[in-house]
């Protein structure tokens, strides 16, 4: 049996297949609202750049894309809606994709603040305003979660349950974090340690363990069964980190050790924990309501367009920024909101009102931030 | 073969023919689903894009010529990448910094070459432990975040344009047109396609085939972190995942192009960068329009599948059913 | 050849004198490194050896174990590697999750997800034997292919608490999670059919030299063929393990597993070739590399240098597998 003898009618079969749907896929249908090509400057139509941290793959990614997308409808606004990837570079390469498609205003939301100088010049350079996302970008107005202070919630909800049930001495703190998510894991977790010295001034360092960890749920639960071995004789743990997958992961983890019994975790994001993903032992999460970010960042986009033009707050540490409101959230109430889909529903209505997500969903009595009254 | 196909087939069937066809089905595509997209600034923004991915399919031409195909160049970019910034914010020396990120790249290079010339590890199977090694290095010397390198001269100085057309893009394809004459009209080339074609053969000729192949890992991997630091010169800051994926992207389009990961073939370096093109715009398109990006990977997965499978329609590909690959 | 290369050909003769000789040596080798790291790692810190690290190993070695097999399997073949495993067992872990949302009893939902780790396998077995694609790269588009289709449409799905999945795999029997027996008993089952039935030569032999084993009358492209096949039914069960491990099942793989086990085949001295190399030498590697990350964390090392130690690993695991090759 030779090559000469390797039948060739399914090569070139699959060969043209392969080649013809690879092209095709590129004319797969989407509902991005594309701009006409020859449409003149002197028009001046609005047309929104939104450059989205990663692939909308997670719910809280897809609830911003599809709030986006419909607040713009709402204004027959044009948008094009770009991928960052979770890497700088990538949103520096967007960036100058959308000042070339002649983007009117752009939302950037991007992990990494050490490419935010130059990805800022760019659009400087072509005149354009710039809404930034959770990360600060300096002459670029801030809109979002401040990272700090979700973080501390968390670490307050958790150095709380610490206080009243262990006396401020649990035996274990984990940690996560994932190093590759940039600033933004560095800051949750700067806020975390704030919010549990706050509850628990007197906390010694050494039962924290701070680890890297990748986002997924079996490698979380990995780094976390080898905290767990490395510290044998702990039993009142308190579970912590970046995202409610990997405050889950290590109770998984804990559950895997046979010792679920005593760990206490507090999520961050509520991403999962919203989703009805309900792990004994997961106190609650800090609820970011990503869902209503788009609202409130059409808000924004509104007075400037207006020609109101709103003072640039670019700091997230200034009050006067826009932050969107957050708070924790327990466990035990998840029942009493609606799913993800009717909230979106709610909040995009033609006829909703002007009230945050935040502000419709948080229960009463629950530690806020950035709620007035 | 049993018939020999006739002479206007194989030039339909030629790797330059093929990646232009492949080149132009993708920019028709470009033109009727996203008109934006033939905008100069978006071209200029996706061919200065493809710098660092370029220059490195260059050198790839010459390695895989040779039977040398490096999996960790995208990780040696990413060391370059952070070198450079590194040594930048310390030293505050551009230069200083290009000097590290090249003696990285180097060190990284030689390693590679002992273990697969001279312990006789098919390439792809010996670089597979530096693709994991140099990225855990990243990490480890930027203590798992981002690091800050801009230099808006620099910066600015990549991004120039002559009219329309940036000059990186010029210089990627001057670059190309210099190893594609390398190889074809020199007597090192001529020694770099016998090695990669026959490795006994070579040696019985009097080519020093090991010595050879231990240049183009060396090689291979210096450009790899030079244009790591060049990118993070673009940029501005290196990224824990600077360069992950560059291998596939840039073995995709060789392979599409004609290359064979086993050693030779018969692509040239720019039909190489003419995939590449090819592939960056695609990814352009995607984004223009807002398609899901894993809907790139089903495309690369069909392309790479359907790529060789039009090789092998070409009869190029004298593979034995059951792979034997070069272990000396 | 220059005379400093016999000279450094005879420097490699002597350090191949001191590489191990055959599989069982590898095996001792490879133990006695895991003995000295349990008990270096026992005397810093005491409470290391304990129940505790035997479940956390357990879980550690459960899902990349079962991968493992499949793997070495398809590698014993002399068909190379199977790259899609890892995704293929993710997208499993989806199917059987999604399905157990949706009401469906257990037994039924194991099946299609097991059928569909079967159907990936025969597509890899149909790409590269009938169709004569590289291993490598039909297996790395088959990898696209699969993860980038499940990206699309799936992001994770929380599996019912409630589920005989959840309630029952994830139990422990003598104190060993029971994932870790499903894997142990897949794992015996397949060394025990290579080792010492009249199939499991022929693979072997297949693997050894596929002419000879022609010449003996068996097919060396179903004996592959049935490899890959075997492969995808293990990458169907450990998406199983997978799924029954927490109480989420994401669409994406972590990071690097696809490369931890080929890092433990060839450390446990599979040759790249095929048809040497033993499974207990894989236990072996798999129990060494499985216990590493657990005992890092008390040495108080960042994690961020795992990946540098793994490369390294991989690479001197290379290395002494060409030596010993080098020896025949």
């Amino acid at each position: 049996m030779s090559t000469s003898r390797l039948r060739r009618w399914p090569l070139k079969a699959v060969a043209i297949m392969s080649l013809t749907a690879a092209v095709a896929a590129c004319g797969g249908s989407t509902d991005t609202a594309e701009p006409a090509a020859g449409e003149s400057a002197a028009d001046k139509k609005v047309f929104i750049g939104f450059a989205n941290f990663a692939e909308p793959e997670s719910p809280v990614l897809k609830a911003l894309d599809t709030g986006m997308r419909k607040e713009a409808e709402k204004r027959s606004w044009d948008l094009v809606v770009l991928n960052n990837d979770r890497d700088g570079p990538t949103a520096v390469s967007n960036a100058e994709t959308m000042v070339a498609q002649g983007v009117t205003h752009a939302v950037e939301f991007q992990g990494d603040g050490k490419v935010a100088p130059q990805l800022m010049d760019t659009f400087n350079a072509a005149n354009i305003p710039v809404i930034a996302i959770d990360i600060a970008h300096p002459g670029a107005h801030f809109f979002g979660i401040n990272n700090v202070e979700a973080g501390r919630l968390s670490g307050l909800a958790g150095g709380n349950h610490a206080k009243e049930n262990w006396d401020c001495k649990p035996d274990l703190v984990t940690l996560l974090e994932n190093e590759a998510s940039g600033d933004v894991a560095l800051l949750r977790t700067e806020g975390i340690l704030k919010g549990l010295k706050e509850a628990c001034p007197d906390l010694p360092d050494d039962v924290i363990q701070r680890r890297n960890s990748p986002t997924t749920p079996d490698g979380a639960q990995g780094v976390a069964r080898d905290i767990l071995v490395s510290k044998p004789d702990a039993k009142n743990i308190l579970a912590l980190g970046g995202n409610d997958n990997m405050v889950i992961g290590t109770i998984n983890a804990a559950e895997q050790l046979g010792r679920a019994g005593n760990v206490f975790g507090y999520g961050l994001g509520a991403d999962l924990m919203l989703f009805g993903v309900d792990t004994p032992g997961l106190g609650g999460s800090t609820a970011f309501w990503y869902e209503g970010y788009a609202k409130e960042i059409f808000k924004l986009l509104d007075k400037i367009v207006a020609g109101e033009a709103p003072a640039v707050v670019d700091s997230p540490t200034d009050p006067n920024a826009h932050f969107n409101p957050a708070c924790q959230f327990p466990n035990d109430q998840v029942k009493s909101i609606p799913s993800l889909d009717q909230r979106i529903e709610e909040l995009y209505a033609g006829d909703a009102g002007s009230a945050s997500a935040a502000e419709k969903y948080c229960p009463e009595g629950v530690e806020t931030y950035g709620l007035k009254g | 073969m049993t018939s020999r196909p006739k002479p206007s087939a194989t030039a339909l069937l030629s790797p330059m023919a093929t990646s232009l066809a492949f080149l132009a089905i993708v920019i028709v595509c470009g033109i009727v689903f996203a008109p934006s997209f033939l905008s100069v600034a978006n071209l200029a923004s996706v061919s200065s894009g493809i710098m660092a991915p370029a220059i490195i399919l260059l050198v790839a031409c010459l390695a895989m010529t040779g039977g040398v195909a490096d999996l960790s160049l995208g990780s040696v970019l990413g060391l370059g990448g952070v070198v450079y910034a590194t040594v930048l914010q310390l030293s505050e020396s551009p230069l200083a910094g290009v000097a590290a990120a090249a003696a990285a790249g180097v060190a990284v290079g030689l390693f590679n070459s002992v273990l697969s010339v001279r312990f006789h590890i098919w390439p792809l199977i010996a670089t597979l432990g530096m693709l994991v090694a140099a990225r855990g290095l990243v990490s480890v010397i930027s203590g798992g975040s981002s690091v800050a390198a801009y230099t808006p001269e620099l910066s600015a100085a990549l991004k120039t344009a002559i009219g329309p057309v940036p000059v990186v893009l010029v210089g990627v394809v001057v670059l190309a047109v210099l190893v594609g004459w390398i190889i074809r009209y020199t007597r090192w080339g001529n020694h770099l396609r016998a090695v990669g074609g026959d490795d006994v053969a070579a040696r019985r000729a009097g080519i020093p085939a090991n010595r050879m192949r231990m240049w183009l890992f060396v090689v291979v991997a210096l450009v790899a972190a030079l244009a790591g630091s060049l990118q993070v010169m673009r940029t501005g800051a290196s990224a824990v995942n600077l360069g992950e994926g560059v291998e596939l992207l840039v073995y995709g389009a060789l392979l599409i192009s004609g290359y064979r990961l086993a050693g030779g073939g018969r692509g040239s370096a720019l039909s190489g960068l003419v995939c590449l093109f090819a592939l960056e715009l695609i990814r352009n398109i995607f984004r223009l329009r807002g398609l899901p990006l894993p809907l790139t990977d089903v495309l690369l997965g069909l392309t790479l599948i359907g790529a060789v499978s039009l090789d092998l329609v070409r009869g190029r590909v004298r593979r034995p059913l059951i792979a034997q690959p070069a272990t000396g | 050849m220059s005379t400093s290369g016999i000279a450094l050909t005879n420097r490699w003769a002597r350090v191949s004198a001191l590489a191990p000789r055959g599989h069982g040596a590898t095996t001792l080798v490879l133990l006695l490194t895991w003995l000295a790291l349990v008990v270096a790692t026992g005397l810093r810190a005491p409470g290391f050896l304990s129940g505790q690290t035997v479940v956390a190993v357990a879980f550690n070695m459960a899902f990349v174990g079962i991968m493992v097999t499949g793997v070495g399997i398809v590698m014993m073949s002399g068909a190379e590697f199977d790259l899609s495993v890892g995704v293929t067992a993710v997208t499993s872990a989806l199917i059987v999750a999604q399905l157990l949302v949706e009401g469906w009893s257990f037994p039924p939902a194991m099946l299609v997800a097991v059928l569909f780790g079967v159907l990936i396998g025969a597509a890899n077995a149909w790409l590269v034997l009938w169709l004569g694609i590289h291993p490598i790269v039909a297996t790395l588009g088959m990898m696209f292919l699969v993860s980038g289709v499940t990206r699309i449409f799936v992001d994770f799905v929380a599996i019912p608490r409630d589920s005989f999945l959840r309630q029952q795999a994830a139990g422990a029997w003598l104190g060993v999670p029971r994932v870790f027996w499903v894997m142990l008993v897949v794992f015996t089952i397949v060394g025990l059919v290579i080792r010492s039935t009249r199939p499991g030569r022929h693979l072997v032999a297949v693997g050894g030299n596929a002419q000879a084993a022609r010449a003996r009358g068996i097919s060396p492209r179903r004996v592959q063929g049935v490899a890959f096949v075997l492969c995808g039914l293990c990458a169907g069960i450990a998406g199983l393990v997978l799924a029954s491990q927490g109480d989420i099942v994401q669409s994406s793989l972590t990071a690097g597993t696809e490369f931890r086990v080929i890092s433990i085949l060839l450390l446990g001295g599979l040759a790249l070739t095929g048809g040497r190399g033993r499974f207990s030498g894989v236990f072996a590697s798999l129990l060494l590399l499985s216990t590493l990350p657990t005992a890092i964390v008390t040495w108080g090392v960042s994690s961020s240098w795992q990946p540098v130690i793994e490369g390294l690993v991989l690479a001197v695991a290379l290395a002494v597998n060409s030596l010993r090759e080098k020896k025949r």
